[in-house]
């Protein structure tokens, strides 16, 4: 069964949750009458699980475990907060792109004006408005001596 | 005080002919006396009738020639006065004069050496002045400058945060895919790296 993440998934933090969730349930042995979390209904669905059942579970934790051991994580942050569609949107155009279980951290900060900042384990992209526009800051404090 | 010596010589000359008709009348006193002494011891009335005419004529004589040679003298004295008292007040109005031409010379000389230095010492004051406005002027320009180039980003950051308003995810969203896709194999190197 091919293991995926729903882009409405996409933080450790949320994984780390679900891994909670998913102990706690494979530690009953009747799940019965026992309300599932929003992002556990739509793991399973995106991993084509109808019912929760404690084979199916125990698929899932392996899922989650693993995803958080291996998966890298990006810290991205905005200069400003998009929708839940433009989010999702965003989450599966960089595990396209990057990574398919890529797990990112997000962050809003204004004063990067547009775009983003994309943090690695080792490297910082500046990818931001503001570093477009005051990247080279020589050059427009050597303008406003001449003027 | 001229006028006062003139004053007092007039007060002399007047107590001088004084003193003359003060004689005069003890003169005119002692004939009379001589006379009466004399009709007594049996002189006769022409003789002293012809006694008293003469004696009458000597003291108007006397008296008439006593009052010109001291109005003469007056006369004399007044104009001498006068003519001292012109001499006087030309020497000392002229002395005077020299006086006071020389210390309003002098106090000029020295309104215009202190004018002179008030004019120096506000033209050096000027310069330097000018030259410390100069200096500030530049320091300021270096600072101001200094704070620029230390806060231009954070400056027009704010100043283009402020002028824009906030440009919404779906407005950034093309600029953030084009920036993500440039960069895509860089991140994704550095991140199956990390893996």
């Amino acid at each position: 069964m091919p293991s995926r993440l729903p882009a409405s998934i996409y933080s450790p933090s949320q994984l780390r949750q679900l891994s909670a969730e998913l102990g706690r349930l494979k530690s009953l042995r009747n799940p019965k009458n026992i309300v599932f979390s929003n992002n556990l209904l739509e793991l399973a669905a995106e991993n084509g699980i109808k019912k929760l059942t404690v084979t199916s579970t125990l698929s899932l934790l392996k899922l989650v475990t693993s995803t958080l051991e291996q998966s890298a994580t990006i810290t991205l942050s905005l200069a400003s907060a998009p929708s839940i569609e433009d989010r999702d949107e965003l989450v599966t155009m960089l595990r396209r792109k990057l990574q398919a279980q890529l797990l990112i951290h997000f962050i809003i900060q204004p004063e990067l004006l547009a775009g983003a900042t994309i943090r690695t384990d080792s490297t910082s992209y500046d990818l931001s408005l503001r570093n477009a526009l005051f990247g080279n800051k020589d050059k427009l404090t050597m303008r406003l001596k001449n003027a | 005080m001229n006028i006062i010596i003139i004053l007092i010589l007039i007060v002399l000359s007047v107590a001088t002919l004084v003193l003359w008709i003060i004689l005069v009348y003890r003169y005119l006193g002692e004939i009379q006396i001589q006379h009466k002494t004399k009709s007594t011891s049996n002189n006769s009335a022409d003789m002293t009738h012809q006694a008293k005419l003469e004696a009458q004529a000597k003291m108007t004589a006397a008296v008439e020639k006593q009052a010109l040679a001291l109005q003469k003298a007056l006369l004399t004295q007044s104009s001498a006065i006068e003519a001292d008292f012109k001499k006087s007040i030309t020497t000392v109005t002229t002395k005077q004069l020299d006086e006071f031409s020389k210390t309003l010379a002098m106090v000029s000389s020295d309104i215009s050496q202190q004018t002179k230095a008030v004019v120096e010492s506000s033209q050096s004051h000027s310069k330097l002045v000018q030259q410390s406005l100069a200096t500030d002027t530049a320091n300021t320009k270096a600072k101001v400058l200094k704070v620029i180039d230390d806060n231009i980003a954070e400056i027009m950051i704010g100043y283009l945060a402020e002028v824009a308003g906030d440009l919404d995810y779906y407005q950034q969203k093309d600029y953030l895919y084009s920036a993500i896709e440039a960069n895509k194999d860089a991140i994704k190197k550095d991140i199956n790296n990390a893996v």
